[in-house]
């Protein structure tokens, strides 16, 4: 049974086709939801969730359809929504028990699994606070909390990552991973950080303009670039680019300031690079063969079609 | 070095009874600089000193050399984008940046011609003539961008210009953010996400609690963390058991592992001698090595140790 | 025996069943918010006393009655009958005045019920979980009408009981049959303010403003229509709930105001000419109140 299928989902808002005859399949662990702002990833959520009744098509989400059993869906689906929405006047503690009651639970088997998410994700003695006083971390914690309190088999997060500093992000994509590989729920990721995807998910969703440009694995999008390799260097170093020159190879300058794409003349193997860093003084910190990142992937699958 | 494009000289600020920033002591000058620390640790409040609309408690706060809250003129050589979300929502892309460049005391044909360049810049030339409550957050960014450089400033304060912005729209600004620095203008700027900052520059300061806990080069303060050495990894074709009882004599070297026939992983202190040393050890003996990876020297491995120690 | 074993703390599938239905929390949510709020134990402690004045009224009026051993015949006014009243006018007076106190009660608790919601951007939050419109619908109107029942149809049934338990032998069958009518106009009166409260609620944006809309409206339509009836503009009092409500009552239990501790209550006037229109403005009120629910429960959430 696949986690989504859905097959040929149209919906209009007034002039905007938000989605545009989605058909796909999809399986996985964990799926990263990515497209440019206004792709249809919130309107594809929503749908899922039964939120939203697509003007046409078939929405199937672990193996239910979204139209005909919507209820159903939901107390199946874990959501977090983007954005500062919460249950006014009440603690976070509160707040996740109340998603919990809402799914069917007792008081108290809410309450303590409520106290057990709000462990895993991390939020201390100030689950005892109102919302109202939370920082964003905090209520992005609350939210993916509220998501999985009712052990849904698929949780949709939108945006979960975004206004957090780096610690809490890491720890909430470590969150991911964790439900990932412990059984817990399946996890669709939408997100604009490729790099969050890239560590988190084992498939994709591309999306742009309300239709579908990839699904399917990550490993995918991920070819080796063959006779393509990665260099940095500890520091900025123009230099490089010279003497690789004056060895016969090609350098383009990487993703980063002290980056390099190298490309060897053919018969060539890195021990060329090597002697080209030696011979220009320069330390050569990572070598290794490009792999496409995903957001090389991401851009290469969106300007496929954009023209 | 001549003037430092920003200084702050024991820099104190104090919200009420709530600690912003404290002592800080620090000098910027052209190029990127990124500006890291946790959530509430007085980011933004270093970049509201340094534009003139905070007066510190106590210290002294330099732009270009004059204090930017008392001598106004001179936050005319500042371009500054700030975190908050706030437009005249009305207006048109280039409407906006074309009147706050007019503030800047330009002439309403070089605002328009700036203006019109600018839009070009950040990639907002068609996008620009929308109204800004009808844009994307790509496109707001992207907007008020282009209104802190439209007049040519020589120091651009930018708090998370990448916020919300989708991934296309992420690329542009960080190559704009680098072209920016390259053209030797002081570019201080926010972010939360580690890797983008690596993409933007390599020189980075660090607050924590309000105080200045790191500045510098990331690759040199990586390597000020002698009780977190190095981990390389390192494949290579001919004997990999061998080639690592010689690594073993390498200076610095902590220990080898062999983690399969052609893979290894050794500890070092100091990443920049291994990068030397090991690919003529490698030479000398007849071994190809044919990748050489040190994951855990990057910004995000310093950002962890710094918030994780005291 | 202890077995040596390593347990890990991590993400736990919960199996078991969920057998609550979602209406419920919901209004649960709403007393437990209100509970917090100084405003409602104040004013709960006025309904509180409203009640034990009735009852004092009533308790010593039938002690009075079973002691002087006076005839239980109703209209045959006697001299203790035109200075304590009757059973019936004490449950009428106590319906009325209690309607007003309980407005106050249920505006302090109610005002935020859907407001609040709105505000904090909640329904995403409720919707994206296994519950309907209906199921929102019904829970916040069951938390808002416990309330005017706790404090205004429960007591009333309590005064009933009351009444029946220590009237004098011959009296008590006359009094069986009036629980009908002294609960049922209770509950007519929880129902306007339930309806009222939720869809003031449900237009508004804040609480407070809510919560002060709906006490000052109530006073100020029932001064207004008071003083325009008074003027000879019969029809005006039809627009007072309060005024339609007493009606109700009063012709429900069939009292006129004569004796002279209700001559002592504040404000009791005629009430409107027909019982049967002032019934029809009571539903009218309660319909635009779920009305206004329905349309801003369809307005913020597209399905479900």
């Amino acid at each position: 049974m696949a986690l989504l299928e859905l097959t040929d989902v149209s919906k209009r808002y007034g002039a905007t086709q938000a989605l545009d005859a989605v058909s796909c399949a999809l399986d996985g662990r964990a799926i990263g939801l990515l497209g440019p702002n206004g792709a249809g990833k919130t309107t594809l959520m929503k749908v899922l969730l039964g939120l939203d009744a697509p003007d046409t098509g078939l929405v199937r989400v672990l193996g239910i359809d979204a139209r005909q059993a919507p209820t159903e869906v939901r107390g199946r689906l874990g959501y977090a929504a983007e954005g500062p929405g919460r249950l006014p006047g009440l603690s976070g503690l509160e707040s996740v028990a109340l998603a919990g009651e809402l799914c069917g639970l007792r008081r108290r088997t809410a309450l303590l699994r409520a106290h057990d998410m709000l462990d895993l994700v991390g939020l201390d003695e100030a689950r005892y606070r109102l919302v109202e006083t939370y920082s964003t971390g905090m209520h992005q914690r609350v939210k993916v909390a509220m998501a999985l309190v009712h052990d849904p088999d698929l949780v949709l997060l939108d945006e979960p990552t975004s206004g957090l500093d780096p610690e809490s992000r890491d720890e909430l994509l470590d969150l991911i991973v964790h439900l990932r590989e412990g059984g817990g729920p399946a996890v669709i990721l939408s997100t604009h950080l490729l790099h969050d995807v890239e560590r988190t998910c084992d498939a994709v969703l591309i999306m742009q303009r309300g239709q579908v440009r990839f699904a399917g694995p990550i490993a995918a999008l991920q070819q080796p670039a063959t006779g393509r390799w990665t260099v940095r260097t500890a520091f900025p170093a123009p230099a490089l680019a010279d003497a690789l020159r004056a060895h016969g190879a090609m350098a383009a300058p990487g993703e980063r300031p002290e980056a390099w794409t190298v490309t060897l003349p053919p018969g060539a193997d890195p021990t060329l690079i090597w002697q080209a860093a030696a011979s220009a003084q320069i330390s050569v910190v990572h070598l290794a063969p490009q792999t496409d990142s995903l957001e090389q992937a991401f851009l290469g699958a969106i300007k496929e079609t954009a023209s | 070095m001549s003037e430092p494009h920003l200084s702050a000289r024991n820099v104190s600020k104090l919200f009420g009874p709530v600690r912003a920033l404290n002592d800080i002591d620090l000098q910027i000058g052209p190029g990127v600089t990124g500006l890291l620390g946790p959530n509430g640790s007085g980011k933004s409040t270093l970049m509201k000193l340094f534009a003139g609309e905070l007066l510190p408690d106590e210290g002294d706060v330099r732009l270009l050399g004059h204090d930017p809250f008392h001598f106004a003129p001179v936050r005319r050589g500042l371009g500054l984008c700030p975190e908050q979300d706030a437009f005249y929502e009305d207006l048109s892309g280039y409407d906006f940046v074309e009147a706050l460049t007019r503030l800047n005391g330009f002439s309403a044909a070089d605002a328009r011609a700036r203006t019109a360049a600018t839009m070009k810049r950040v990639g907002l030339e068609i996008y620009g003539r929308k109204r800004i409550r009808e844009m994307s957050r790509g496109m707001r960014q992207r907007t008020k961008i282009a209104q802190a450089i439209a007049h040519d400033p020589p120091v651009v304060l930018l708090d998370e210009p990448l916020t919300g912005a989708d991934p296309v729209a992420r690329a542009d600004l960080i190559a704009l953010v680098r072209a920016l620095g390259q053209e030797g203008r002081c570019v201080l700027v926010s972010s939360h996400v580690l890797h983008e900052v690596e993409a933007m520059t390599h020189q980075v300061v660090f607050i924590r609690f309000g105080r200045l806990r790191a500045q510098g080069d990331v690759f040199r303060l990586r390597g000020k963390l002698e009780d977190r050495p190095y981990r390389v990894v390192l494949s290579v074709s001919g004997d990999a058991r061998a080639f690592g009882s010689q690594l073993l004599g390498l200076a610095h070297v902590q220990t080898v592992t062999v983690l399969a026939d052609d893979r290894l992983e050794l500890t070092t202190t100091d990443l920049d001698d291994a990068a030397r040393g090991v690919p003529a050890l490698a030479q000398a003996h007849g071994v190809r090595l044919t990748r050489f990876t040190s994951p855990d020297a990057d910004l995000e491995s310093l950002y962890r140790y710094l918030v994780s120690q005291p | 025996m202890m077995r040596d074993e390593v347990h890990a703390i991590g993400y736990r599938r919960l199996e078991g069943p969920r057998p609550v239905w979602p209406g419920w929390p919901i209004a649960r949510t709403l007393w437990v918010l209100g509970w917090r709020r100084r405003a409602t134990k104040m004013s709960l402690m006025a309904c509180f006393g409203v009640f034990g004045v009735h009852g004092v009224w009533l308790v010593s009026q039938l002690m009075a009655r079973r002691y002087l051993n006076l005839g239980p015949r109703r209209g045959l006014l006697t001299g203790v009958d035109r200075v304590v009243g009757s059973v019936h006018e004490v449950l009428a007076a106590y319906v009325s005045i209690q309607f007003f106190v309980t407005a106050l009660v249920i505006a302090v608790v109610a005002s935020g019920a859907i407001a609040d919601d709105r505000r904090a951007g909640a329904f995403e939050l409720y919707f994206s979980r296994p519950l309907t419109r209906l199921h929102y619908a019904l829970g916040k109107l069951l938390g808002a009408g416990l309330i005017p029942f706790g404090t205004l149809v429960f007591p009333t049934f309590v005064l009933w009981l009351t009444a029946v338990g220590i009237a004098p032998p011959g009296m008590r069958s006359e009094l069986w049959w009036l629980a009908v009518p002294a609960v049922g106009s209770a509950a007519l009166g929880a129902a306007t303010l339930t309806a009222g409260i939720i869809g003031l609620s449900a237009l508004g944006e804040r609480s407070l403003t809510v919560c002060t809309a709906f006490v000052a409206g109530l006073l100020l339509m029932s001064g207004v229509c008071e003083g325009l009836v008074e003027s000879g503009f019969e029809a005006w009092g039809y627009l007072s709930p309060e005024r339609d409500l007493r009606t109700v009552v009063d012709w429900l239990l069939q009292v006129g105001h004569d004796s002279l501790s209700a001559s002592l209550l504040p404000g009791r006037p005629d009430g409107n000419g027909s019982p049967a229109l002032s019934l029809l403005a009571l539903g009218a009120w309660i319909a635009a109140g779920l009305l206004a629910l329905t349309w801003r429960i369809r307005r913020e959430v597209r399905a479900g």
